[in-house]
């Protein structure tokens, strides 16, 4: 099953997603960034344990960079594997996010 | 023990026949040399009392000849009784084959203890004999046996790249089986994996473990694994089937296809480094995992790693830990001082470097551990001769054209994910596999939009604000909940025209939508983005039926890479 897990050292939020990242972890996800909105926090969402993305979760991805008012690029995203990759890739989030 | 008296007296093979009968010896008599090798060859003689003189054969010529007559390791003594005393005659009882001579007349308790004396000598060389036996044929059996493993295990190492401008390497085993395995194989989107290990120990016991190793490497990473779940897979297998004192100390790497960016997975090897341009260190990489094999519980396995940026001229370099425990003539071990002396400002060539240092260290030595490293450098991957590469699949494919298709009730709708089930039997089709997760997307982005807004009537435009796309999936989930009456279809087939393409059609109950408006969706939108996705990589979109039944053409051969 899905887990989303947040972490808070000095100025980074790290957000973890564990398992399927779709719409089931919805609010939940939502949880996990929505009281920062405002602050002057850096946010990265790591994806070192996520298996599976689809559109519901790139929709949840722009919902939080509107969210949180961030710039193109302000949110990073860590861990990215090679075959979700390929699906940010074919929706262009590598101009929206920033990948590491 | 059966005693051979050989005398032409015959009170003379009385009294020893006697003698010896009382101690527990069963005795054969005879008169002359001549008779006396008529017994030998028909009797099992352990021992041969032999007189000098006598008619017809001498004892000289009878030793002779009964010397020459047993075989290889049976060893029968001959001793000498004689009345001659002079040295000449007793070296000439020697010289004959004789092992030992007792001057008549001899003394009862000094006869005695020569011949436990010397069936003790023909024990034990009875003993060696068969000792000498068995070795020579553990030996043969040990060497056709190492023969086979030898073949088995070239073959296994044949799946390696042969030659990646990307990679250096170099493999220096303690003995003919490699305890250290260094793999590397081409990513489906052009990148490249290596894998580096030290299985615990050397030689043939440490090397086994290389094999399952080296088979799965390839077919792992024609799936595009991550790092992580590559030493996942690795740890499950290896825990599973090595001895609890055994593991592999392990990094597996991921180069992208551009060279500029590194994922790293490190479990028990030395610390990696990052190397400059100049050569000198810009970071060292300890590695963070436990080597592959320990962790028994698969759920507390970390398939977390690490990605590095590398720039133009950087490169990084892995090294098992038979370079830094390398012996000198001494004793004195390499260690990491000296390693890290290689990375100077100004080296180029490192490993170069490294190698000449080690060699006038270890002069000599017997190695003792084996010794392994590579380096990749940063840089476009340039892949000269691949052995299994995967993105030719498609060129080889001449399988048959085969179709596959379900009905959906709202029962099969609302019970789980189908999406998952069809495509666990979709990725196994190895011609699917390299874009198994983008077919996997368009299935699913195709069922959501059948089912969202075909079946559940859900709208789209709920999606524009962040309240309003938790409505809608609120909606769907209760709308789902009271489902009754419905049906989506869908179809696979694969087709050739020219290239392979995959056809999906889907199909549903529903009344259709306005497919006008889906398809205006821009890249900003957080909704509609399901039909961007599907038109990006499709050859074909086609809406029928007003909507309610859409079929696209994946085409298989087209490799989707991430830049």
């Amino acid at each position: 099953m899905s887990n989303v897990t947040s972490s808070q050292q000095g100025q980074d939020v790290t957000i973890s997603i564990i398992g399927r990242f779709d719409f089931n972890i919805l609010q939940v996800f939502r949880d996990s960034y929505s009281e920062h909105a405002g602050t002057d926090l850096s946010f990265s969402l790591d994806l070192a344990q996520t298996e599976y993305i689809d559109s519901s979760a790139l929709g949840m991805l722009l919902n939080m960079k509107n969210h949180l008012g961030a710039e193109d690029c302000a949110i990073e995203i860590k861990n990215c594997q090679p075959n979700l990759m390929k699906i940010f890739t074919i929706a262009h989030f590598d101009k929206k996010f920033k990948f590491l | 023990m059966q005693i051979l008296v050989v005398d032409d007296q015959a009170t003379n093979r009385a009294i020893l026949t006697w003698l010896l009968e009382d101690d527990g010896h069963t005795v054969l008599e005879a008169e002359n040399g001549l008779i006396a090798i008529e017994l030998f060859e028909k009797h099992e003689i352990d021992i041969v009392l032999m007189d000098v003189m006598m008619p017809v054969m001498d004892g000289l010529e009878a030793t002779q000849k009964i010397k020459a007559l047993q075989k290889d390791g049976n060893y029968v003594p001959v001793i000498f009784l004689t009345a001659l005393e002079d040295d000449k005659a007793l070296s000439q009882c020697l010289e004959s084959g004789g092992d030992d001579f007792l001057s008549k007349p001899y003394n009862d308790a000094v006869l005695k203890s020569k011949i436990a004396a010397h069936i003790r000598i023909r024990e034990l060389t009875q003993d060696i004999t068969e000792k000498h036996k068995e070795l020579t044929l553990h030996n043969s059996r040990w060497e056709r046996e190492q023969n086979i493993v030898a073949h088995i295990f070239n073959t296994a190492m044949e799946h390696n790249l042969s030659d990646c401008d990307n990679l250096r390497s170099h493999i220096a085993p303690a003995s003919t089986f490699n305890g250290d395995i260094l793999l590397s194989a081409p990513s489906p989107a052009g990148g490249l994996y290596v894998f580096l290990g030290d299985f615990t120990g050397h030689g043939l016991g440490a090397s086994i473990g290389t094999l399952p190793i080296a088979h799965s490497f390839e077919q792992l990473a024609s799936r595009h694994l991550s790092v992580g779940e590559i030493a996942f897979e690795f740890n499950k297998m290896l825990a599973t089937m090595l001895p609890d004192y055994m593991f592999c100390c392990a990094s597996i790497i991921e180069l992208n296809p551009q060279g500029d960016s590194l994922q790293i997975w490190g479990g028990g090897l030395p610390d990696a480094y990052v190397i400059n341009a100049d050569g000198s260190i810009r970071e060292t990489l300890p590695s963070g995992n436990m080597p592959l094999g320990v962790e028994k519980d698969q759920s507390k396995f970390n398939k977390g790693f690490e990605v590095r940026r590398l720039a133009e001229g950087e490169r990084v370099i892995f090294f098992t830990d038979g370079i830094i425990e390398a012996e000198s003539p001494e004793g004195e071990f390499f260690e990491e001082e000296r390693l890290l002396s290689c990375f100077e400002a100004g080296t180029k060539d490192t490993i170069g470097a490294i190698l000449e240092k080690l060699n006038n260290f270890i002069l000599d030595a017997e190695q003792r551990d084996d010794i392994t490293l590579f380096e990749v450098s940063s840089g476009p991957v340039v892949i000269n001769h691949k052995l299994g590469a995967t993105d030719s699949v498609e060129d080889h494919y001449d399988g048959i054209l085969w179709r596959m298709s379900c009905k959906l009730e709202a029962e099969d709708i609302k019970r789980a994910n189908p999406v998952e089930e069809i495509m666990s039997i979709l990725g196994a089709q190895t011609l699917m596999r390299p874009n198994k997760d983008v077919i996997g997307l368009v299935l699913a982005e195709m069922y959501s939009n059948a089912l969202e807004h075909g079946i559940l009537e859900l709208s789209s435009e709920l999606k524009k604000t962040e309240d309003g796309f938790m409505e809608y999936y609120q909606q769907r989930q209760s709308r789902l909940e009271n489902l009754t009456n419905a049906l989506i279809q869908i179809s696979f087939r694969l087709i050739k025209d020219g290239e392979h393409f995959l056809r999906i059609k889907i199909s549903d109950s529903g009344n259709g939508f306005d497919v006008s408006k889906m398809s205006h969706s821009s890249n900003e939108d957080s909704f509609g983005r399901g039909v961007g996705l599907i038109n990006r990589v499709c050859s074909r979109v086609e809406y029928l039926e007003g909507g309610s039944t859409i079929e696209v053409d994946f085409p298989i051969s087209k490799m989707m890479t991430v830049d």
